[in-house]
């Protein structure tokens, strides 16, 4: 039950109507896009930067644990209470509050969806980059959090290059501006080390984003192949030809299948791997481009190349890649996604590793890979309703972890670290390392009381978070009236 | 270790240093850093930016890092990356990826005489941030020795990476008062096929104008420099080959294929010998024409605009400085005007005569998470003491 | 083990794993646009489920009202990754609702009494619905309106503003064999929109089809579906699947998104009965929407001046996946300018009986498609769903706008 005086506190500052409480409002809470779950005490829906502030101020004077959360669509658990205490959702700010043609800015509430950013851009000719799979759903308050990428990120790089200031509530409940409207704030470099520290130094209460102009011609080319390793020579060789495509995605032959009985995209049923290439920019430029790569992808054995340039025909191109993901729910009641990285020129290495892994486990593994910058997404196919699968399935993503560090790579490439991976940060990083980064958060204030056991491992109460069946049903019918 | 004290040491934001040090090794510096015997040490490389901030607090050594932080430059030209020392030459850098056909597209002033170690620590792009920003976004990790003897690392050598908080951006700019860089994993990309292309505009707002227009019609220039010229304005672009016809098509003035002069004195513009005084602002678009007005005021030497990059850069030479208060008051005022649209102004080179009248920085309105940070990771200001913004 | 009153009726399993908390449908759920709470979204019900049939919580009030909120609208579905199968989640677990202690019990009581004996008889329906034509027609419409006592009549006076000019009814009559394409009439569509079928039928011969109403059909069962009456839908089901099957018609075309859907369900509806379920699949394969029905096929074209706004109804965009098939068909009208809003395949309110049972949330709906229409100022209004047009009407009349509202056929029919 969620304690009276915290109650009171929260409803003083957001008002009664805007706290939930009830077990049953609750249970969404307690889980965001993974595995790990905690129950919050009390859900709270601040509309101001204002509001934001004393909701922080008073669970600080509570010492109750704070955690933020957008749309709850994150993959490392990192909206997901911990500790318990307080979720601070930003669903009640969601106001795009000015898009600037001349500056080619614009300055949104953390609430507002990724997507719709886009739309309003896309009125005066702009668009913002970052493309999280998740954009339709997405906030940005979240991508700044995880330092989002996407398919096009390639290019055009992630969350940290396209957000150029932030106003913020610290953790220890302290409004400031970090970076600014402006391209190049004094002195050291703060918003860059807000941008992907997860919701543990804060939560920024406005976001100023950079918005480009729409390319002029963009050319999708969808390349087929009998495996993955032709379509990874293919990579290195577009890449060795000096390209640096929009966006580079690759999917092996699992996810083919499984595309192909969700979403019906045309895929031969022979088909090993397949390659999205995308190229933009003027057209000119774009026709050389899209030559060097068709011939790339001949010369390492594609056996068809599609090629698209209408936005409804590059879209159908990209529908398998969009969808991949879920149409594995077609195939296994539940999958575990995971986000590793390593060198590119590692990819068909770490592949094979990855199948090792997972067959030692008994679960079947579809790889999709954002192949341009070697980040792998294994997703192991499994069925929680089989006792003890969900802990093996999490025992697998830890050997697959490893093996991405091994081979020189890291944790995550954009999924953040959260609490899915904190207990691994000791295999990249030495213990001064670490302490090292735990000195970020003292900077902050209110050093590990906000959003808890995220991104660093930390000392006590952050074990096993239990799927808390148990804990609910004991606390009898009479918790519910 | 080396007393080298043969040569007259160089200045520090005009202050001369007690001594002089080059360790040879990576130990040595570390025992250096450690060794905590009351003085500030001031970690140089190139020496290409000596001139910049305040000066530092005695009594200070200039600690030269290059002999302790050379070595090897990891290149893997199939990831795209390479891990440096943070004592190589940019020069010689460039030399390496470009036998792969690479490049690392920096080029704050002088770059070829820098080390990479100097330029993440000062922060400041070039020509080239116009397309791929600052030095910042290339680093992919970084060893950093902080200032009590302990080598610490964030980030790693993968290109796309968000294990841990992103001390890299921390680092980066910090002119080294938190941690002197000691190696860094970096992005590089392939070399294109570029040209460079020189023309007037009659007035800034024109040449603003074809700036806008290049971007908007997509033609991703790489650079875009405008430079005050008797009676006008001159610009050059870079652009990839294949875009020249269409730019041509739509820029309506003359475009003319140029050598790499002009882009050098854009580049380099502020950082010549005799250049005495030099200011960047970081305005937003709408203020570049009011920030140009306020330095042409001071009738300056010369004046740099990057319009895509929002970045105003005078200078004025040594026989020809305004008047302390005249250039403390008009400074003061373009600050305050610039702060409205979160801009800024740095005096980068800064006269003996105007120290004490200039803070060569400005207010920053994050001084108190500033001096957090600076506490948090350097408590006994060790490293380039009072040398940063806000005396850090 | 499970938390379940109705073991029979209870969501499957399979389909409540099949959700992995993505989040990806949060957004596209109109009631979470409103409300900003994740217990009133797709994942917070699905959630909310799990938890019930797991016995982490009961099935309390609370939890009934957050399923009773959903609209239904399936705009979740369309977004789905991972195929969940949303309505036969919510119909099932509302079909819960009745078995354990009540929640709003005698509202629900009255709803599923008319859902039964009112709507799903066609004399009866007849009879009720008699008065209210002559109302929507007489002059004491304009009196009533104007003496604001509709606004003291809770529901009714809500009903009364999203009623147009109801033309005269058009009934099912016609013998078996009449044609080949047999149009499926409705429970209310035939009282209240006789008009609309009557285009339907004009427009669907101008492509050449040979039409009939053959007698016999009933309501389709969605709003009992909906409600969690399955076994009422099964019945109405049945009964249209015999009389379908007697009429001996090719194709079944549908003009009413709401009934399309439910029938092209049936073969799931009744998946469980040995002696329906060969038949309920084949005369779903048998099901298409008016839309679905023209499309590629060679239809002169109508004429209709001005803007049109067409606005998708939910259950032909998201559950039947139809949302080009109408607008190339505006498209090739002449004289027609088609126009977008924003939000235009998102939920109007109306949603069966929604407006009636939660018209807070319908209301708010409303006012986003009102405050589009006021801002993109279209001449007319197009959608494929008589209960939307309902809800249009009012939100014309909201936005403070001229512009008709007009179903697909009416508008294909002009010229």
């Amino acid at each position: 039950m969620t304690p009276p005086e915290l109650l009171k506190a929260m409803r003083e500052v957001v008002g009664g109507e805007h706290v939930l409480h009830k077990p049953e409002d609750l249970l969404v809470y307690e889980l965001d896009g993974t595995i790990d779950r905690s129950l919050p005490e009390a859900v709270v829906f601040p509309a101001t930067t204002a509001e934001v502030q004393g909701i922080v101020r008073a669970c600080n004077a509570l010492n109750v644990p704070v955690t933020p959360r957008g749309a709850g669509t994150g993959l490392s658990g990192g909206a997901v209470p911990a500790k318990q205490g307080v979720v601070l959702a930003t669903a009640r700010m969601r106001r795009i509050l000015d898009v600037d043609p001349v500056e080619r800015t614009a300055t949104v509430e953390p609430g507002v969806p990724n997507i719709q950013l886009s739309e309003a851009a896309a009125e005066h000719g702009l668009f913002y980059a970052p493309d999280p799979s998740s954009q339709k759903a997405c906030t940005i308050g979240g991508n700044v959090a995880e330092n989002a990428g996407g398919p096009h990120c390639l290019a055009l790089g992630v969350t940290t290059n396209h957000v150029i200031g932030m106003e913020v509530v610290t953790a220890s409940g302290e409004v400031e501006w970090l970076g600014s409207r402006g391209p190049e704030p004094l002195g050291y470099d703060l918003r860059g080390l807000f941008i992907g520290s997860e919701g543990t130094l804060g939560i920024a209460t406005k976001v100023v984003v950079r918005l480009l102009p729409v390319p002029e011609t963009v050319v999708t080319l969808l390349a087929i192949f009998d495996d993955v390793e032709s379509a990874s020579e293919t990579v290195s060789a577009v890449i060795g030809a000096g390209l640096v495509p929009a966006a580079l995605e690759m999917m092996d032959r699992v996810t083919l299948q499984a595309a192909e009985a969700g979403l019906r995209c045309g895929y031969p049923p022979d088909a090993g791997a397949v390659l999205l290439v995308e190229l933009d920019g003027i057209e000119e430029v774009v026709r050389g481009q899209v030559t060097q790569a068709r011939a790339a992808c001949n010369e390492h054995g594609a056996t068809e190349i599609r090629t698209a340039t209408e936005p409804a025909e590059r879209e159908l191109l990209w529908k398998g890649r969009k969808g991949a993901i879920g149409a594995l729910g077609r195939i296994a009641p539940n999958y575990y996604l995971l986000d590793g990285v390593v060198p590119r020129s590692r990819l068909v290495e770490t592949m094979g590793d990855v199948a090792r892994i997972a067959e030692g486990y008994g679960f079947p593994v579809a790889n999709v890979f954002h192949a341009g910058d070697g980040n792998l997404h294994p997703c192991l196919l499994f069925d929680e309703r089989e006792e003890g699968a969900t802990a093996r399935v999490l025992e697998a993503g830890g050997e697959i972890m490893r093996v991405c560090v091994d081979a020189g790579g890291a944790l995550t490439g954009e999924h953040g670290v959260g609490y899915e991976k904190h207990r691994f940060m000791p295999w990249l990083y030495s213990e001064a390392d670490l302490e090292n980064m735990r000195r970020v958060r003292g900077v902050f204030g209110n050093a590990g009381a906000f959003n808890p056991c995220k991104v660093l491992p930390e000392g006590t109460g952050c074990g096993e978070m239990a799927h808390q069946k148990g804990a609910l049903a004991a606390a009898g019918p009479d918790a519910y009236v | 270790m080396s007393e080298a004290a043969a040569q007259a040491p160089p200045l520090v934001a005009g202050r001369a240093p007690d001594s002089f040090v080059a360790p040879a090794t990576l130990d040595e510096l570390r025992d250096l850093v450690a060794e905590r015997d009351g003085r500030t040490l001031v970690p140089v490389g190139g020496g290409t930016q000596l001139a910049l901030g305040n000066a530092p607090r005695e009594p200070f050594a200039l600690v030269d890092v290059r002999p302790a932080l050379a070595g090897e430059i990891e290149h893997e030209p199939a990831d795209l990356t390479a891990v440096v020392p943070a004592g190589v030459m940019l020069g010689e850098l460039d030399a390496q990826l470009s036998a792969a056909g690479q490049r690392l597209p920096l080029d704050p002033p002088h770059v070829e005489q820098a080390t990479i170690g100097g330029v993440l620590a000062v922060g400041t792009g070039g020509p080239l941030r116009t397309r791929h920003g600052l030095p910042r976004d290339f680093v992919l990790g970084m060893t950093v020795l902080r200032a009590d003897g302990e080598l610490v690392k964030a980030g790693g050598r993968v290109v796309k990476n968000v294990t841990g908080y992103d001390l890299m951006r921390l680092w980066c700019g910090s002119l080294g008062t938190i941690g002197i860089v000691t190696s860094v994993a970096v992005r590089v990309l392939p070399r294109v096929g570029t040209i460079d292309l020189r023309f007037e505009a009659a007035s800034l707002a024109v040449g603003q104008a074809l700036a806008e227009t290049f971007l908007r019609a997509d033609l991703r220039p790489e650079l875009l420099e405008l430079t005050r010229q008797d009676g006008g304005w001159g610009g050059i672009v870079r652009l990839a080959e294949g875009a020249v016809p269409k730019a041509t098509e739509v820029a309506g003035t003359d475009l003319t294929p140029c050598g790499d002069e002009e882009y050098l004195a854009a580049r380099d513009l502020g950082f010549g010998d005799g250049d005495a005084l030099t200011l960047r602002a970081a305005c937003a678009t709408s203020a570049i024409a009011s920030a140009v007005a306020a330095v042409e005021a001071l009738a300056p030497s010369g004046v740099l605009v990057r319009p895509l990059a929002r970045e105003v850069r005078a200078t004025w030479e040594a026989g020809a400085l305004p008047e302390a208060e005249e250039v403390a008051g008009a400074a003061g005022r373009m600050r305050t005007a610039l702060a409205e649209a979160g801009g800024g102004l740095v005096a980068e080179r800064l006269p003996a005569e105007l120290r004490g009248a200039l803070d060569p920085w400005g207010h920053s309105p994050n001084l108190a998470r500033m001096a957090a940070v600076k506490a948090a990771f350097d408590p006994d200001g060790r490293l380039n003491a009072s040398r940063f913004v806000g005396g850090l | 083990m499970t938390g379940w009153p109705l073991a029979d009726d209870a969501p499957d399993t399979a389909d409540l794993a099949k959700c992995v908390h993505c989040g990806l449908c949060v957004n596209a759920c109109p009631t979470y646009a409103i409300t900003g709470l994740e217990v009133e979204s797709p994942r917070g019900r699905i959630h909310l489920a799990r938890a019930v049939a797991e016995e982490r919580i009961p099935l309390t009030e609370a939890v009934q009202g957050h399923w009773e909120l959903c609209l239904q609208c399936r705009a979740c579905e369309a977004v789905c990754p991972s195929g969940v199968p949303y309505g036969r989640i919510m119909e099932r677990a509302r079909a819960q609702v009745d078995a354990a202690p009540p929640a709003k019990g005698w509202q629900r009581r009255l709803r599923r009494f008319g859902l039964r004996n009112v709507i799903a008889r066609p004399w009866v329906l007849a009879a009720a619905m008699a008065p209210v034509r002559w109302f929507a027609r007489s002059p004491l419409r304009r009196l009533v309106q104007a003496s604001g006592v509709l606004r003291l009549m809770g529901p009714l006076g809500r009903l009364e503003a999203q009623l147009g000019r109801p033309g005269r009814p058009f009934r099912p009559q016609d013998e078996a064999g009449a044609g080949n394409v047999a149009l499926f009439t409705g429970c209310v569509m035939g009282e209240l929109f006789g008009d609309v079928h009557r285009a339907s039928v004009r427009v669907l011969q101008r492509s050449g089809a040979s039409v009939f109403a053959p007698r016999g059909q009933g309501c389709c069962g969605a709003l009992s579906a909906h409600d969690g009456d399955l076994e009422q839908a099964r019945r109405l089901a049945r009964a249209n699947i015999a009389s379908f099957e007697a009429s001996g018609a090719e194709t079944i075309v549908v003009n009413s998104a709401g009934c399309g859907a439910a029938m092209k369900e049936y073969g799931e509806l009744l998946a469980e009965d040995p002696e329906y379920a060969e038949r309920a699949e084949a005369l779903a394969g048998r099901v298409v929407d008016f839309s679905e029905y023209l499309a590629g096929r060679d239809l002169p074209p109508g004429r209709l001046q001005g803007r049109v706004a067409y606005q998708d109804a939910c259950h032909l965009a998201h559950a039947q996946g139809i949302s080009a098939e109408p607008r190339a068909l505006l498209g090739a009208v002449e004289g027609c300018e088609l126009i977008e809003t924003e939000g235009a395949d998102m939920c109007c309110g109306a949603a069966g009986i929604y407006s009636l049972i939660e018209p807070g949330m319908s209301a708010e709906l409303r006012a986003r498609k009102a405050a589009q229409f006021e801002k993109h100022l279209p001449d007319i209004i197009v959608t494929a769903n008589p209960g939307c047009q309902m809800q249009y009407e009012a939100a014309v009349r909201e936005a403070g706008i001229e512009a008709r509202v007009l179903h697909l056929a009416e508008a294909l029919d002009s010229g």
